[in-house]
């Protein structure tokens, strides 16, 4: 693609030839002629003057970026990571697994399968569920009777969803993801045995999410867990039964939230970290990586630690926490030079008096 | 179901109009007429005012108790009593018996009575599946595994060659047991090399494993979780890890190698335990505890590195006050320097 035309489909100001034939985006280290590459924090400046890249994107003239590069042509924008996620896409070459449903699939006679749909080898299809137009399903997904999947779904392989699971439009499910496996709820007996509670109610994705691979997200007993529109989850994390999960959360990999609590809208949790259960993260707050969230956090907080505290606080006790040795040497040492001075005070003044 | 049939099936005491028809068992919010609700923990008692249940189950009546604004089904378990509701309500048939056409059973395999295979399962040769056993689709059972009777294996379960399984055992979605152990020996020129892990792995009655949680095999000796214990998604096993009966493991537990868990430990979420310890009866940790040392039995611990809760409840206030603390020393050295020079000078007159 001409650089001109590439410009034009991102939105962006070309400066300097447009002729020059643009074949793949990449990394800003690494690029070579025919490579557009892009430059979206000012960590990666520094690169530019040495890169191969044909054409670079950059934000719109910050202070710490060279206004011109001699080398290559610059494509600006005001939002170079979103025309970077934009330009990956115009050179994406996977090509979508056929249309049509693969004669090693099990479906069910009464599961209402879309159009243009593309179903993979040894996928099941459980009775009544159904499956929207233009979704594509990998092989060896699971797909529990009832459960509902809207249209343009990508469904990785060896997904399980669970029976009665609703997802709604453009969701993706990465490879070994579990919608709607039993909650971890079990009653002690007197004699010390758990008694399952069994775990049969509502499991709802909304529009829009994408859930990373292997994470797993419950069902409850009563009520519905539910992840609304737009939320992304990574790799590895875990949503308890009975949780709520806002819009446009980001969860982390390996972050996990327990039982029947509220994640608001715009919340971001960060690598393994946990929230407890019947707690609410209120909208747009924070959760630092590897932090313990046992309480109810406030809308807009940021917070981070075991247990997890203000995030400005936190940092400033972490920085103590590393001179503790030395914090307590002067202490032992404090101790000392008292001791002497009250050994001196206590000793018999001079003869004067 | 009426009220009256729903109380005596549950054995609770009926406290109003046992005519009313329940359809559902539901939570106090989201609970609307024709539902049951419950409370078993006191906490949610002042939210009972709101509910628009038809009916709760509730615990034994306390002083300060509103009046409930519905039927009441009294239990000295009113959690227990929820469970069976529950289960009584349970929507869902279970799949159909049989062995599903789409599977490939080694023929030397043995399938009990009305077990339920499901579409592309794999049953390896030697390996054994007992009676009502529901196997789920795309599960795979390795060569020589044994499977008990009434158990449910749920989709794309995978248990490895020679690993036993007892009965009543329920295994959700994506669950690894019998995978290698993570076990490398590290060679002069700093490569590692696989230690094969091909021992035990067992499996006993009454155990409930979690989606996407592994189960790792040892080397030598066995990997081995007692009757009764449940554990929740996500979790690592490292191999020969001894679990004991009825503990539980919330998710994302982490357990290193050849660690002993003794009957009825509690860890909470994402707690990790180091290799080679022992964690003793009863103990219990709080969520994201990190266990470095042994725990003796009843003990609660929390924090990283882990101490008893009530001392890591006294350090953690003191986090906060770390930078003032450090504040307050630099004042008393100065103060005692201070001192220390007055001393100096009254002294220095008279010598």
């Amino acid at each position: 693609m001409k650089l001109r035309e590439l410009a034009e489909r991102l939105g962006c100001r070309l400066e300097g030839s447009g002729d020059v034939e643009i074949l793949r985006v990449a990394g800003i280290r690494d690029a070579q002629a025919g490579d557009l590459a892009f430059v979206a924090s000012a960590k990666y400046a520094a690169e530019l003057p040495g890169t191969q890249a044909s054409a670079v994107i950059l934000g719109s003239a910050p202070a710490d970026q060279p206004d011109a590069l001699p080398h290559c042509a610059v494509l600006r924008t005001d939002d170079p990571y979103s025309a970077f996620a934009r330009a990956l896409k115009l050179f994406a070459h996977t090509t979508p697994p056929a249309k049509g449903i693969d004669r090693l699939s099990a479906v069910a006679p009464d599961a209402a399968v879309g159009d243009d749909v593309s179903i993979g080898p040894f996928v099941t299809i459980g009775a009544g569920a159904s499956i929207g137009a233009r979704t594509i399903i990998y092989p060896n997904v699971v797909i529990g009777p009832g459960a509902s999947i809207g249209d343009d779904c990508i469904i990785h392989s060896h997904v399980s969803i669970r029976e009665r699971v609703a997802l709604g439009h453009r969701v993706i499910l990465h490879d070994g993801v579990v919608v709607g496996s039993d909650g971890f709820g079990f009653v002690r007996q007197r004699d010390g045995t758990h008694l399952k509670i069994p775990q049969h109610a509502a499991v709802v994705i909304e529009d829009d999410v994408e859930i990373g691979a292997n994470a797993a997200i419950d069902r409850p007993p009563v009520g519905e867990t539910r992840i609304k529109a737009g939320t992304k989850i990574d790799n590895l994390v875990h949503v308890a039964h009975g949780v709520s999960i806002g819009r446009r959360v980001l969860l982390t990999a390996q972050s996990g939230i327990a039982g029947s609590t509220v994640i608001e809208d715009d919340v971001m949790m960060a690598g393994q970290s946990g929230v407890t259960d019947h707690v609410r993260i209120g909208a747009g707050a924070r959760v630092g990586a590897k932090s313990a969230v046992l309480g109810s956090v406030a809308a807009g907080e940021f917070v981070t630690g075991h247990p997890a505290i203000d995030h400005r606080e936190w940092r400033k006790a972490s920085v103590v926490f590393r001179r503790l040795p030395s914090l307590k040497k002067r202490v032992d040492e404090h101790e000392q030079r008292i001791a002497e001075l009250e050994d001196k005070l206590a000793e018999p003044r001079s003869p004067d008096r | 179901m009426k009220l009256s049939e729903l109380a005596e099936r549950l054995g609770c005491r009926l406290e109003g109009d046992g005519d009313v028809d329940i359809v559902r068992v539901a939570g106090l919010e989201q609970a609307a007429p024709g539902d049951v609700t419950f409370v078993s923990n006191p906490k949610y008692r002042s939210r009972l005012s709101a509910t628009r249940a038809s009916a709760a189950i509730l615990g034994p009546p306390s002083g300060d108790d509103p009046p409930a604004p519905c039927a009441v089904l009294r239990s000295d378990q009113p959690y227990v009593a929820f469970a069976h509701a529950v289960r009584m309500f349970a929507r869902g048939a279970p799949p159909t018996r049989g062995i599903d056409r789409l599977s490939a059973i080694a023929p030397d395999a043995i399938i009990g009575s009305d077990a339920s295979i499901g579409p592309f399962v794999t049953i390896g040769a030697g390996a054994s599946v007992g009676a009502r056993a529901t196997i789920y689709p795309s599960v795979v059972i390795g060569a020589g595994a044994r499977i008990g009777d009434d158990c449910v294996l749920h989709a794309g379960v995978s248990i490895r060659e020679g690993v036993i399984i007892g009965h009543r055992v329920t295994v959700l979605d994506g669950a690894v047991i019998g995978s290698d152990g993570f076990g490398f020996a590290k060679q002069s020129d700093g490569t590692h090399v696989k230690i094969p892990q091909h021992a035990d792995v067992v499996i006993e009655d009454d155990v409930e494993i979690g989606a996407n949680t592994a189960i790792d095999r040892p080397a030598v000796g066995e990997t081995r979780i007692h009757a009764g214990t449940k554990i929740d998604n996500l979790v690592q096993i490292a191999h020969g890890v001894s679990i004991g009966r009825r503990a539980l493991l919330a998710a994302q537990v982490g357990i290193a190698g050849s660690t002993v868990v003794e009957d009825d430990v509690m860890l909470g979420g994402q707690v990790g335990v180091t290799g080679h310890v022992r964690i003793g009866k009863g103990a219990m940790a709080s969520a994201k505890t990190g266990i470095t040392g042994n725990v003796e039995a009843g003990v609660l611990v929390s924090g990283y590195p882990s101490l008893p809760n009530r001392e890591w409840r006294k350090t953690q206030v003191l986090v906060r006050h770390l930078p003032d603390l450090k504040k307050r020393v630099a004042e008393l050295e100065q103060r005692i320097a201070e001192l220390e020079e007055k001393l100096a000078e009254c002294r220095t007159p008279d010598r």
